[in-house]
């Protein structure tokens, strides 16, 4: 779908800014409906012209974008498991639900797994009787 | 300053390879973008902006490599072949006038001596010899830089890189260098064949002189395209 | 007819061969030779029946024979040695390729753009609550006896209110074949397999998951588990 005069007119439709990062991350310039931006600031994109399999799109909030930021609520839209969008379909809320988080390995706030049943082996504990 | 005349030659040499062997490692690049969009994948495209550095990247990690060598393999011959090989293909670099008599030696039979390092260039043992003797035309500059499909020394196809299969790290570098010498020479070659009495004269006047360096691209695409297609 | 007029051109003209040899074959069917089909169809390779490589028996009896039209639109051994001589597959091929040069790439830029996704993915695991927030996993171990790569641990004690819970609930994600077998097996849809797949991690114990870490993943994944459930449960 990319052809000069498309990526012209594209570049002076989103902006010179917005065009160099499109180009640094996605290859090339596209035009698209802002669906909606998600609680931690990534902006979702469709363009329904677009070929199939790039039609939706994600700007990262972060420079260090990860996959793993995109929060469980835009996550099925994204991969087209649902059509409507969150904004649209509000997905369900309990008071139990978590916040999201990215994948944390390789930083110090990764998981450790831990025990969490209580020891069924109890340590011997030598106690020492004073002498007589 | 006492002119030194062995000073002035090497810096000349010096200032002639640098560039060849930047532009055959921006070729190397080049034939991946190409046989990416054939094939319609992206080819390289993170090291550097639009994949530009990648060579330079790959370079770096074949020179950190560990070298290999056979345990029965002659060790002087072994680490020779590749730099002969190397040597011989950027000889050729040596006759091309770049400017009007802006080349390194003006030779009075410069396409014959690129003809005959060319020759010595392609590699290989007897697969290539045979190959040699079979497609020695000017026209099946194919053929003589060995790719495919007159990839009969190689034979990526069919053998694991067929002769290459032993040499690792640096010296594989050489080979692969070598390699996109003689098509980047071979392409130069045909530029002077074929256009000279068309637009520009490129032997008198110079690679770098009009339009001259445009169908030299066209017959490395054309190369990598029939490599491509007939793979 | 015009039969007469190509038998006339066809010295004249190479490549109409070809007409020559359907003006007779047109000749030809003007009393068409109908071979009859009295012998019944049988199967070629009966088993109930042997059959001998030597003609003990008719062999043709057992042939199916099947009258096929003359091919007209054939290409010619003529045709055949032209193109062989003159490369044109080859240009062919070079000309789909040159084809494809000019159109896009099919890629797909991982970390912006996404691929599809079914919404019976089994990904990464995770442990159900019900609404009320308590959970639902009643520690059956129908799961546990389930799986096939026997990754699933549970233990298993009354909780201080008396219902059964479990104490430990751990899967090791590296013997894990993702095979769906535990959220199959499941009767209070506990465990789950969520849609994320980007849970890799750099080290071996960061997916020895326990209760707690699976527990947590379903309070995370739980809007899109929910949703994805709901789509499937026409076919359950």
């Amino acid at each position: 779908m990319s052809s000069i005069p498309r990526l012209v007119k594209n570049i002076f439709k989103v902006g010179p800014r917005s065009a160099f990062k499109q180009m640094l991350t996605i290859g090339e310039v596209k035009t698209g409906t802002l669906v909606g931006v998600d609680k931690f600031g990534n902006k979702y994109f469709e363009n329904k012209e677009e070929v199939c399999g790039r039609d939706r799109w994600i700007e990262y909030a972060h420079y260090h974008s990860d996959s793993s930021q995109i929060p469980s609520e835009w996550h099925g839209w994204v991969h087209k498991i649902i059509d409507e969008p969150p904004t649209v379909n509000p997905p369900i809320s309990y008071k139990y639900l978590q916040e999201h988080t990215e994948n944390f390995t390789g930083t110090p706030k990764a998981y450790k797994t831990y025990n969490t049943t209580a020891p069924k082996i109890t340590a011997w504990e030598p106690k020492v009787l004073p002498r007589t | 300053m006492r002119f030194n005349i062995t000073l002035i030659s090497i810096l000349e040499n010096v200032i002639l390879i640098l560039p060849a062997l930047l532009g055959v490692a921006f070729v190397t690049v080049a034939e991946r973008k190409t046989m990416a969009s054939m094939q319609r994948r992206l080819g390289p495209n993170a090291v550097g902006y639009y994949g530009l550095l990648q060579a330079f990247a790959d370079a770096l990690k074949l020179i950190l490599k560990e070298y290999v060598a056979p345990t029965q393999a002659n060790l002087i011959l072994f680490f020779l072949g590749p730099i002969i090989t190397l040597m011989f293909a950027l000889l050729g670099f040596a006759v091309i006038p770049y400017g009007p008599g802006l080349s390194i030696s003006d030779m009075e039979l410069g396409i014959f001596f690129m003809l005959a390092v060319s020759s010595l260039a392609t590699y290989g043992s007897l697969r290539s010899t045979a190959q040699l003797i079979s497609y020695e035309l000017v026209l099946s500059s194919v053929a003589e830089t060995n790719r495919a499909p007159f990839d009969l020394a190689e034979a990526e196809s069919e053998l694991v890189s067929g002769f290459m299969t032993e040499h690792a790290a640096v010296i594989f570098v050489f080979f692969f260098l070598a390699e996109y010498s003689s098509i980047v020479i071979m392409c130069i070659f045909t530029n002077y064949f074929n256009i000279r009495n068309i637009l520009i004269n490129p032997s008198i006047d110079g690679l770098f002189s009009g339009i001259s360096l445009v169908p030299c691209i066209l017959y490395a695409f054309g190369v990598f395209f029939i490599n491509i297609s007939l793979f | 007819m015009g039969t007469q007029d190509e038998t006339f051109l066809s010295p004249i003209v190479m490549f109409r061969f070809n007409h020559i040899a359907k003006s007779v074959v047109r000749k030809a069917s003007i009393t068409p030779v109908s071979i009859p089909r009295s012998f019944p169809i049988t199967r070629k390779f009966s088993i109930s029946k042997h059959n001998n490589a030597s003609s003990s028996s008719d062999p043709t009896q057992e042939i199916r024979t099947v009258d096929k039209k003359l091919d007209l639109k054939a290409p010619t051994t003529l045709d055949k040695t032209a193109h062989l001589f003159f490369l044109t597959e080859i240009l062919r091929g070079m000309w789909l390729v040159l084809e494809n040069f000019f159109r896009p790439p099919y890629t797909i830029f991982y970390p912006y753009e996404k691929g599809a996704v079914s919404p019976r993915f089994r990904g990464e695991h995770s442990l159900r609550r019900y609404p009320t927030g308590e959970e639902r996993c009643i520690a059956c171990k129908l799961c546990e006896a389930v799986c096939p790569a026997l990754a699933i641990t549970i233990e298993a004690e009354a909780r201080e209110d008396g219902s059964r819970r479990t104490t430990r609930y751990d899967i090791d994600m590296t013997k894990c074949i993702y095979c769906g077998f535990c959220q199959e097996a499941c009767p209070v849809d506990a465990i789950v397999e969520g849609p994320n797949f980007e849970f890799s991690t750099e080290t071996h114990e960061e997916l020895l998951y326990n209760k707690e870490k699976l527990l947590a993943n379903g309070d995370k994944w739980e809007p899109e588990i929910s949703k994805n459930l709901e789509a499937n449960s026409y076919y359950v």
